[in-house]
C-alpha cells in the first residue's frame, strides 16, 4: 500500500507528519522527491553531518554539432538543501531508522525540467512556475487556479500572503494537549488544501516528466512491497503540489502491470550527454543561503526559527526568538527599552488571542516587534508583509530581526564525507597550467598576449576570487582591457590553502563553477551599486570570459536602470563598451547580451541626461565623460545602437540648449552632437552650435562649458571653424573682469588640449584677427606662473580703470589683454 | 476615499438620520446596521469599554461574505490586526503614511467599531490650540457662577476620557509642539486636570473634581502625514507613546485598479454621468500613477517620483474627471488622451518640476509601450500645459 505526503518543503509541521507516518506504518520503502542520481551514493548522506548541508548539482555541456544538429551549450548549477527540519531529511534518517530502503525518485538536478532553477526545494503554487518571463503580463491576465486559490483562502483568513497562511493552517502546535491540532488531523488538512491547489491541472512540460518518474518510481516499491511476505507498505514524501496526481498515476501504472501479470523494473535515469561534466556532491550549507533565495526560487522563509520550532515545539520557539532578536538588536546598540520588550510580549499574546492560535507564531511575534520597536514611519513596508527580496529602504532595525529569523547555523560535512570535487579540479587546472607551487616561493610572468597565458591568469584569477591563499598578483593591468599585456604573480605554499578550497566547494565543483558562484555572491553583497558592479565585471572579465562574465553582465543589466549617478553610468558604458570591443574575450554568443546592457545602459544613461540640473554646477568630469561615452556607442557600437541615434540627438539638442542644465553637460551635449554629425555641418547645426555657445557665454560658466565641449568633441572642435569662429565671439566680448572670472576653469578647458592642437587653434584665431600664425607658438609659452599672469592681469585692469578715471584710456593696454586671451 | 475631515463641534448633534440624506454620513451611521448586527452576535471577549471584541472589529474592517459585511478597506490584514491590538493596550496609535492612503477612512472605522462613535475628533493645524484638544468655558457661565462643571465646555479629549471613547487627531504633527506636548499626561497617566475645579473643593463622594481620570475604553488614534515632516517634528516622548503604523498606498496593482473602478463608478453615477471608466483608462492611469509614485516602471527601470501626492484617491479623482470631460464634452467614456489633461491638473497641480518629470515620464518611457492605450497617451503628451 502507498502513504503519499504531500508536503511543503522546509516546513517542521511536515516533517513531524514524515516521522509519525513512518513509525507508524514501518514501511519496507521510503521514497523521497530529491535527485536520483544520489540513490548509489546513499550512504554519503547517513554520515554525521552537523546540518544544514546540501547536494550540489553541475552540469556543463559544451555547444556541438553532430549528426542530428545543432546543439547548443547547457550549464547548470543548483542545490537541493537539507536542514535538520526538512521533511525529505527526516524521511532519509527515519527510514534508515526502521530499516526500509531509502531511495530519491525524482529528476536529477541537471535535467532540462529543472533548467533555470537553483533551489529543488522551492516553493510550486501553480504549474511550472517560474516560466512565465513577464510578471505584468501575469497580473493582467489574472492568476492560476492554484493561485487564485491561495488568495482566496487568505482572503477567507484575513492574512496578508501565503506564508502566513501557512503558518496560520500548518505549523501551530499539535496535539489536544497543546490545545493544537492532532497529526491525523494536520494530514487531512494537508491533504485538503494540496488537493485544492492542485485542483487537477495536469502538470506541464516540467513537471509531468519528474511526476511521471516519482510515479513509477512509487509503482516499482508498490509492487514490490506486496510481493513480499507479509506485504509490506511504501511512504513517498514529496512536495504537496505533485502529491495528488502521484498518487493517481501510481495506482494507474500498478494496475497495467498487475493486469499484464508482469513484474516491473526499477526506473533507471536517462544520463546527459556524453560530452557533459556533470556531477552531485554535498557540501556544507548555511542558513543564510537558505533564506537568501528569492522569486521564484523562495521557500519557506527564516531557517532559525522554524528549527527552533521543529525542536522546541510553536510553544517555546516563539519565546526563544524574542531573546534572540533582543539580544542581537543591542548587540547592535538598537535602543530597546524594558517597557518595549513588555509592549511587545503584550501585543504579541493579543496578536495570538484575536487571531486564533494555539501558540505564537512566526508573524505573531514579528507583528508585535514592528509595533512596539519601531517608531517612526516607514519608508518600505514591512519585510514579511509580502514575499519576494527585501525592499530598498527597509528599517534596519527591521532587516536585524528578520536576519536573526534567518539564524546563523553553518554547516559541517563529516570528515568521511568524500572529498568535494573543486580540490580535484583545482589540483588538475594547477597542473595542466604548470602552476603547481613549491616549497619554495614561486614568482610566475604571464603574457595576455598569447593564449596559453590567458588560460593561465584566469586560473590565478578564479584562486584568487576565491581567496584561496597563496596566489598573489605582484603586478598587471588593472582592467582587463588595459595596453599592459603582463602579470606577474607570486605563488606560495601554505598549510590554510586545502581548508581554504574544501571551504569554497560550497561555491561549487569546479573552479570555474566556484569563482562565477563566488562573484555572483560578490553581485548580491555590492547592493546593486554600479559603481561596485562594474568592478566586479572587470574581475569577472579577469576571471572566467564566456558565460561567467555575461551572467555578470546580465547582473549590471538589472542595476543600470536603478542608477542614479550619470556618471557611474558613464564609467559602466565605456567598460561595457571596452569589453564588447575586445569582442573575443567573451565569444559570439555573448556579443548579443552584451549588446543588450550596452543599449539599456544607454537608455538611463540618456534618461539620466535629460534630468540632470544645476545651472552653475562646477564641470563633473565623470558626468561629461559619461556624455562622450554614449556618443562612442552610438558612432561605433553595434547597429541597433544606431537606430537610438534620433532619441539621442533629441536629447543632446535639448541639453546643449537647456539654461537649467550644468555648463559642462550643456558643453559635452553639443560635443556629442557635433561629432554625430562627422563633418557635415549644416547651417540648422551650426546655428545650434552658436546658439548653446552664446547661451552659455557668462564668464562664471563658460569656461565649465567649453571643458564639456573639448572633453567630448576634441577633434572636431578643432576642425569645426563655425564653432571655433562662436567661440571665439564670446572670448572677445568678455571684459577685463569677466575674462578674470573665467579664466582658471577656461584653462583648464583647453588644458584638454595637447600643445600641438593648442598651437592650431592659435593659429586659427590669429588669422580670425588677421594676423599671422607664426607668432601662434609664442602665445603658448609661459615662462611665468599661471598665477603671476593672473595677478599681472588683475594690476593691469586695475590701473586701466584708473587710467579711464582720469582719461588716460590708453589703447595699448587693451590690446595686450586681448591677446592674454589665447593662453 | 479620503474621509473628509469633520470637527467634533459640527458633528456632536448628530442624531442618527437617514443615511442618504448626509452628505457624509460618519462610519457609524452608515453601517449601522453591520455594526448592530456584529454587537449581536458577538461572543468573543471584549477589552474593557469596548463595543466589539477584537475579532469582531476585525470582522467590520476586513468583511466577511459569509456574515454580509462589506470589505471597507484595501489594507493587509495584518495591518488592521496590529492597529487594533495596539488600541487594547495602554499605547496610543500612530497612523502614518502618503496622503490619500486612507489613513483617517481607517481610524474613522476603527473609532466606530471599538466606541461606536468616530465623531470625537481633533483637527490637528497651525491654529490648533489647547483649548480645542481639552476643554474650554462658557464665558457668560464662568462670569457669573466661576468655574464649574455647568460653564466647563468638554473639548473630544475630555468626552473621550470621561465616556470611555476613542478620540482621532488628524495630522497631528500640524499643531505646534506645545499643543502636542500636552497630550503627554493624558496618554501616560490617564488623567486629565482641570486645576480651575480642584479650588472647589472635594465634591460629595471625595473625588477630587479637578482631576478628570480617563474610563476605560479610552485611546487615542492619531494619524501623521510623511509629507508634513519636519513641520512639527514630533517629541520622542510623545512618540513612545504611540505604537506607529505606516499605511502604504496599495501594494497590488490589480487591486488599486479594482478600488479605482468602483469608486469613480460611484462618483461618475452622482455626478450624472452613465458610463463605467473604459479599463483601458484605468489601466493607463492606475499604471502611470503607481509609476511616478515609486518611481519605478514595471520593467524596473528607475524614474524620478513626483513630489506631488499620487494616491489612490487622487487616481479615483482623475478617473471621474476623465469621465466627466468624456461624457459632457464629447458624450463618450473618456479616453486615455484626456489622462494627460487631468494629469496636469490633478497630479502636478501647480509644481513646475513635477510637470517637467511627467513629460518626461510620458516622453521617453511611455512612447516605448506596446498597446493602443499606450499609444493615445503617448501621442496626447502635447496636451500637457506649459
Amino acid at each position: 500500500m502507498l502513504h503519499v505526503i504531500g508536503i511543503r518543503h522546509h516546513s517542521p509541521a511536515c516533517a513531524r507528519l514524515v516521522a509519525h507516518v513512518i513509525e507508524r506504518v514501518r514501511p519496507a520503502h521510503v521514497l523521497i522527491e530529491g535527485p536520483a542520481d544520489m540513490n548509489a551514493r546513499m550512504d554519503e548522506l547517513r554520515l554525521a553531518h552537523a546540518m544544514p548541508v546540501a547536494i550540489f548539482t553541475f552540469l556543463r555541456e559544451e555547444p556541438r554539432t553532430d549528426a542530428s544538429g545543432d546543439h547548443p551549450g547547457r550549464r547548470h548549477a543548483s542545490w537541493t538543501p537539507f536542514c535538520s527540519y526538512s521533511p525529505e531529511w527526516v524521511a532519509l534518517t527515519e527510514g534508515t531508522r526502521v530499516g526500509a530502503e531509502v531511495r530519491f525518485c525524482d529528476l536529477p538536478a541537471w535535467d532540462p525540467a529543472f533548467e533555470g532553477r537553483t533551489n529543488r526545494y522551492a516553493d510550486q503554487e501553480g504549474p511550472d512556475a517560474g516560466t512565465s518571463d513577464d510578471p505584468n503580463a501575469r497580473v493582467l491576465e489574472g492568476p492560476r487556479t492554484s493561485k487564485r486559490y491561495g488568495e482566496a483562502l487568505c482572503k477567507r483568513y484575513g492574512v496578508d500572503d501565503i506564508d502566513t497562511l501557512w503558518d496560520h493552517l500548518f505549523e501551530g502546535p499539535v496535539g489536544a494537549s497543546a490545545g493544537g491540532a492532532s497529526l491525523d488531523e494536520l494530514a487531512h488538512r494537508l491533504a485538503t488544501y494540496f488537493e485544492h491547489l492542485r485542483n487537477d491541472e495536469p502538470g506541464g512540460p516540467r513537471d509531468a516528466p519528474r511526476e511521471e518518474l516519482m510515479s513509477r518510481f512509487a509503482a516499482w516499491a508498490v509492487l514490490e512491497g506486496s510481493a513480499r511476505s507479509p506485504a509490506r507498505d511504501v511512504v513517498l514524501v514529496c512536495g504537496g503540489f505533485h502529491a495528488p496526481f502521484v498518487e493517481k498515476r501510481t495506482a494507474e501504472i500498478v494496475r497495467a502491470f498487475e493486469a499484464d501479470g508482469e513484474t516491473m523494473p526499477m526506473p533507471v535515469v536517462a544520463q546527459p550527454s556524453e560530452s557533459a561534466r556533470f556531477g552531485s556532491y554535498l557540501v556544507p550549507y548555511t542558513y543564510r543561503r537558505l533564506d537568501a533565495f528569492a522569486g521564484y526560487d523562495a521557500g519557506m522563509p527564516s531557517p532559525g526559527f522554524y528549527e527552533l520550532v521543529f525542536e522546541r515545539g510553536a510553544e517555546h520557539a516563539a519565546e526563544r526568538l524574542l531573546e534572540i532578536a533582543v539580544e542581537r538588536l543591542r548587540k547592535k546598540k538598537q535602543l530597546v527599552s524594558t517597557a518595549d520588550l513588555i509592549a511587545a510580549r503584550t501585543l504579541a499574546e493579543a496578536l495570538r488571542a484575536m487571531r486564533g492560535h494555539a501558540a505564537l507564531l512566526r508573524t505573531d511575534l514579528l507583528d508585535a516587534l514592528a509595533s512596539a520597536l519601531v517608531k517612526d514611519g516607514l519608508d518600505a513596508p514591512l519585510p514579511w508583509a509580502r514575499r519576494g527580496p527585501m525592499a530598498p529602504r527597509t528599517d534596519p532595525l527591521l532587516v536585524e530581526i528578520v536576519s536573526a529569523l534567518s539564524g546563523e547555523r553553518e554547516g559541517r560535512l563529516d570528515p568521511r564525507t568524500p572529498r568535494p570535487p573543486l580540490v580535484f579540479d583545482v589540483e588538475a587546472e594547477l597542473a595542466k597550467h604548470d602552476l603547481v607551487s613549491t616549497a619554495e616561493p614561486r614568482t610566475v610572468k604571464l603574457s595576455l598576449r598569447d593564449e596559453a597565458g590567458r588560460a593561465r591568469s584566469r586560473v590565478l584569477h578564479r584562486l584568487s576570487v576565491l581567496a584561496i591563499p597563496g596566489y598573489v598578483r605582484a603586478s598587471g593591468p588593472r582592467w582587463a582591457t588595459d595596453t599592459l599585456l603582463d602579470e606577474v604573480w607570486a605563488l606560495t605554499r601554505s598549510t590554510e590553502q586545502h581548508p581554504a578550497l574544501i571551504e569554497a566547494s560550497i561555491w561549487g565543483a569546479t573552479l570555474e563553477s566556484a569563482a562565477l558562484a563566488r562573484l555572483e555572491d560578490a553581485l548580491v553583497r555590492s547592493g546593486g551599486k554600479l559603481a561596485a558592479l562594474t568592478e566586479v565585471l572587470g574581475a569577472a572579465v579577469f576571471v572566467g570570459i564566456g558565460g561567467l562574465a555575461m551572467q555578470v553582465i546580465e547582473r549590471v543589466e538589472s542595476a543600470i536602470a536603478n542608477e542614479h549617478a550619470l556618471g557611474d553610468v558613464g564609467t559602466a558604458i565605456s567598460r561595457l563598451f571596452d569589453v564588447f570591443l575586445h569582442g573575443e574575450l567573451l565569444g559570439a554568443q555573448g556579443a548579443s547580451a552584451l549588446e543588450r546592457v550596452l543599449a539599456a545602459s544607454l537608455e538611463r544613461g540618456l534618461w539620466l541626461l535629460e534630468g540632470v540640473v544645476g545651472p552653475t554646477a562646477p564641470l563633473d568630469e565623470a558626468e561629461v565623460r559619461a556624455v562622450a561615452a554614449m556618443r562612442d556607442v552610438i558612432v561605433r557600437g553595434p547597429s541597433t545602437m544606431a537606430a537610438e541615434r534620433g532619441r539621442a540627438e533629441g536629447v543632446f539638442g535639448r541639453r546643449a540648449l537647456d539654461p537649467q542644465a550644468p555648463p559642462g553637460i550643456r558643453g559635452a551635449a553639443l560635443g556629442a552632437l557635433w561629432s554625430l554629425a562627422q563633418g557635415e555641418t549644416s547651417e540648422e547645426r551650426e546655428a545650434l552650435a552658436v546658439a548653446a555657445t552664446k547661451g552659455a557665454s557668462l564668464p562664471t560658466i563658460l569656461g565649465d562649458f567649453l571643458g564639456g565641449l573639448f572633453v567630448v568633441a576634441r577633434a572636431e572642435a578643432l576642425h569645426a571653424d563655425g564653432l571655433l569662429a562662436a567661440i571665439d565671439e564670446v572670448l572677445v566680448a568678455l571684459d577685463d573682469h569677466d575674462v578674470l572670472v573665467g579664466l582658471p576653469s577656461l584653462r583648464l578647458a583647453f588644458s584638454f588640449f595637447p600643445p600641438r592642437e593648442r598651437e592650431a587653434i592659435a593659429k586659427k584665431i590669429l588669422a580670425r584677427h588677421g594676423r599671422s600664425g607664426t607668432a601662434a607658438h609664442q602665445m603658448l609659452k609661459l615662462r611665468v606662473a599661471p598665477r603671476d599672469v593672473a595677478a599681472g592681469l588683475e594690476m593691469d585692469a586695475a590701473a586701466t580703470s584708473l587710467a579711464r578715471r582720469f582719461g588716460l584710456e590708453d589703447a595699448l593696454d587693451r590690446g595686450a589683454t586681448s591677446e592674454g586671451e589665447g593662453a | 476615499m479620503a474621509a473628509k475631515k469633520k470637527t467634533a463641534d459640527e458633528s456632536r448633534n448628530d442624531e442618527p438620520r437617514e443615511p442618504q440624506r448626509l452628505q457624509r454620513p460618519p462610519a457609524e451611521i452608515l453601517h449601522a446596521e453591520e455594526l448592530e448586527r456584529l454587537r449581536d452576535e458577538d461572543d468573543g471577549p471584549r477589552p474593557p469599554g469596548w463595543q466589539l471584541s477584537l475579532r469582531a472589529a476585525r470582522t467590520f474592517l476586513l468583511g466577511d461574505e459569509r456574515r454580509r459585511i462589506k470589505r471597507k478597506l484595501v489594507l493587509p490584514p495584518s495591518l488592521i490586526d496590529r492597529c487594533l491590538v495596539t488600541l487594547a493596550t495602554t499605547r496610543g496609535l500612530m497612523l502614518v503614511g502618503e496622503p490619500g492612503t486612507a489613513k483617517s477612512l481607517l481610524s474613522e472605522l476603527i473609532a466606530a467599531a471599538v466606541s461606536g462613535t468616530s465623531t470625537l475628533t481633533i483637527q490637528g493645524g497651525a491654529a490648533t490650540t489647547e483649548d480645542q484638544i481639552k476643554y474650554s468655558w462658557n464665558y457668560a457661565l464662568l462670569v457669573n457662577e466661576g468655574p464649574s462643571p455647568r460653564a466647563l465646555v468638554p473639548a473630544p479629549l475630555y468626552t473621550g476620557m470621561k465616556l470611555g471613547k476613542i478620540v482621532r487627531f488628524e495630522e497631528i504633527t500640524r499643531c505646534p509642539l506645545e499643543v502636542q506636548d500636552a497630550m503627554l499626561s493624558m496618554l501616560s497617566d490617564r488623567v486629565l486636570a482641570v486645576p480651575e475645579l480642584s479650588s472647589e473643593g472635594p465634591s460629595a463622594d471625595g473625588a477630587d473634581p479637578g482631576m478628570l481620570y480617563a474610563r476605560e475604553g479610552f485611546n487615542v488614534i492619531a494619524t501623521a502625514n510623511t509629507r508634513d515632516r519636519g513641520v512639527n517634528e514630533m517629541s520622542a516622548a510623545l512618540k513612545r507613546r504611540f505604537n506607529f503604523e505606516t499605511v502604504f498606498p496599495i501594494l497590488d496593482l490589480r487591486a488599486e485598479m479594482e478600488l479605482v473602478r468602483q469608486e469613480a463608478q460611484r462618483l461618475l453615477e452622482r455626478s450624472g454621468v452613465p458610463h463605467a471608466p473604459p479599463e483601458s483608462v484605468i489601466e493607463v492611469l492606475v499604471t502611470t500613477f503607481r509609476e511616478l509614485r515609486t518611481g519605478e516602471v514595471h520593467d524596473g527601470n528607475a524614474i524620478e517620483r513626483l513630489s506631488s501626492v499620487m494616491s489612490t484617491a487622487e487616481a479615483v479623482t482623475v478617473a471621474h474627471a476623465v469621465g466627466v470631460r468624456g461624457w459632457f464634452l464629447r458624450g463618450d467614456a473618456g479616453t486615455p488622451a484626456d489622462v494627460v489633461e487631468c494629469l496636469a491638473g490633478t497630479a502636478a497641480k501647480d509644481n513646475a518640476e513635477d510637470l517637467k518629470k511627467i513629460r518626461r515620464y510620458l516622453e521617453q518611457r511611455v512612447g516605448q509601450r506596446q498597446g493602443e492605450h499606450w499609444k493615445q497617451l503617448y501621442e496626447a503628451r502635447h496636451l500637457l500645459p506649459g
